[in-house]
């Protein structure tokens, strides 16, 4: 079981808050059903999410659940409820936060990753010197949930990586899904307050190709290790739109919308590291599924492992950006601490 | 004393002094194993063996002598890391969990009884019938 306590302290014009929360927690099972069938699945029980993290309102979510059949090294079939395997971060951490190399998590997690997906994995690993590695994904796409997907046209992940050295992996993908009258459902992770939801002003029932390219790098070597995360988002209107419609609005060419996020910790010995992070997201004025913005996040932050299974981070961020966008600039800092712990 | 000095902190991190252990298995194909591929299946970087059995990596305890050994030499760092390395890639989905046990007595014993398990030992003496051929 993986789990996690944070305190937070907030200071946005002059106003202070204060908060501490209990995060999910995460019962993970991984077993062997045959010598070449393994199970795995993740259900986390987690607060109810809303600003404050309310009371004692708890919800349970099923947020992995997968049978893979294991070939050979080259090919393993996947079936059931995955992580998309768009990023590192999507692949590796997700629900681990005792595996977080900062407090939060990037940006694009919550705005451009698709994070789940049900369906068909074909998957290859640690092939040839470079220790190639494969994902192809076949499955509901973001505007379906996990019991139905009221459409013919499924989402497509193709993601490639390399391990040239030990705790090195150097990744790219690319995934492209329709996203039906506008809508995200529960796979797509688009639940922050950065995205046009009915009713809001901008919003418009249309359908959306929505295509994301990843590059991620990965290196644990020595006394440091870094991460970087890219993401590109080119949203335009789908085919399936009427023509008079896509006429009216004025044939708008895709948006390209990025997100960079950037790590680099320095190990103390053999516990303790002090870290920097960087995260910059850019969405464009005329997008039709994300309100536009243009914001930064730097900080400083310092981890300390109890033990390979418990730690402790603390970190401080300035929020920042530029005005003009949907979303204001923010203008605020932050210092959390994080207790993340694993129990098996 | 400088000496000394130098040979204590050589022994603080294990990982300098990290010499491969023996390899026991059961049923493994291709023999002989070199150390790099060795090196290789106790990263969790291979599952099937080319006679389909499944790769089945046995260590003794994360707190053991042993384990500290493995992890110097197989990662080229401490047990605590070795540790971590092996968490990350069961909960990625990209490795089965390794089987750990309480001594060399009973890795000697649960690769007897499991077709492709794999392990080292460093103070027990092999049997012959779960050498694994090295070049």
């Amino acid at each position: 079981m993986f789990g996690h306590f944070t305190a937070n302290v907030e200071l946005e014009n002059d106003e202070q808050f204060s908060e501490l929360s209990m995060g999910e927690h995460d019962f993970f099972v991984q077993s062997k059903v045959t010598p070449r069938i393994s199970f795995l699945s993740e259900t986390i029980v987690a607060p109810v999410s809303d600003d404050h993290h309310g009371g004692a309102d708890f919800r349970v979510s099923i947020e992995r659940a997968r049978l893979k059949y294991q070939y050979s090294e080259w090919l393993s079939v996947i079936v059931g409820k995955m992580h998309t395997p768009v990023n590192y971060w999507n692949d590796v951490y997700h629900h681990g936060r005792l595996f977080f190399p900062t407090i939060d998590r990037p940006r694009a997690f919550g705005s451009h990753v698709p994070i789940h997906t049900l369906g068909l994995r074909l998957q290859g690993q640690n092939i040839g010197k470079l220790k190639f590695g494969y994902d192809l994904v076949i499955g509901n796409g973001m505007s379906a949930n996990d019991i139905s997907d009221n459409n013919f046209q499924k989402s497509v992940t193709a993601a490639v990586h390399i391990k040239p050295e030990k705790q090195t992996r150097i990744s790219i993908s690319a995934y492209r899904d329709v996203l039906f009258e506008n809508k995200g459902g529960s796979h797509s992770g688009h639940a922050s307050s950065g995205h046009l939801t009915m009713g809001e002003e901008g919003w418009l029932p249309v359908d959306l190709d929505y295509e994301l390219y990843c590059f991620s790098l990965y290196r644990n070597k020595g006394k440091w290790e870094i991460l970087t995360e890219f993401t590109l988002n080119r949203t335009k209107l789908a085919s399936s739109n009427d023509a008079e419609l896509i006429a009216s609005l004025g044939n708008p060419d895709a948006t390209a919308n990025t997100t960079t996020y950037l790590y680099a910790g320095r190990k103390l010995g053999n516990r303790n590291s002090l870290y920097v992070l960087g995260d910059r997201i850019r969405t464009q004025t005329q997008d039709f599924h994300m309100k536009s913005n243009d914001l930064l996040k730097v900080g400083i932050g310092w981890q300390h492992e109890f033990s390979a299974l418990v730690k402790t981070q603390i970190q401080a961020e300035r929020y920042t950006g530029r005005d003009g966008f949907e979303i204001p600039a923010d203008d605020k800092w932050e210092l959390k601490v994080r207790l993340a712990y694993c129990l098996y | 004393m400088r000496c000394f000095i130098i040979l204590l902190a050589l022994g603080w991190n294990g990982a300098l002094f990290a010499q491969m252990g023996t390899p026991v298995g059961n049923d493994l194909d291709p023999v002989p194993l070199t150390e790099t591929e060795l090196k290789e299946i106790f990263l969790g970087n291979k599952s099937i063996w080319d006679n389909n059995n499944p790769v089945t990596v046995v260590l003794t305890s994360s707190d053991s002598e042993g384990f500290a050994k493995v992890a110097g030499w197989a990662l080229e760092a401490g047990a605590f890391e070795f540790q971590k390395h092996w968490l990350s890639i069961v909960f990625q989905g990209r490795a089965n969990a390794p089987v750990f046990l309480n001594s060399e007595e009973e890795v000697l014993a649960y690769i007897r009884g499991h077709k492709g398990a794999i392990g080292l030992l460093y103070t027990l003496p092999v049997p012959p019938e779960l050498t694994v051929e090295t070049p």
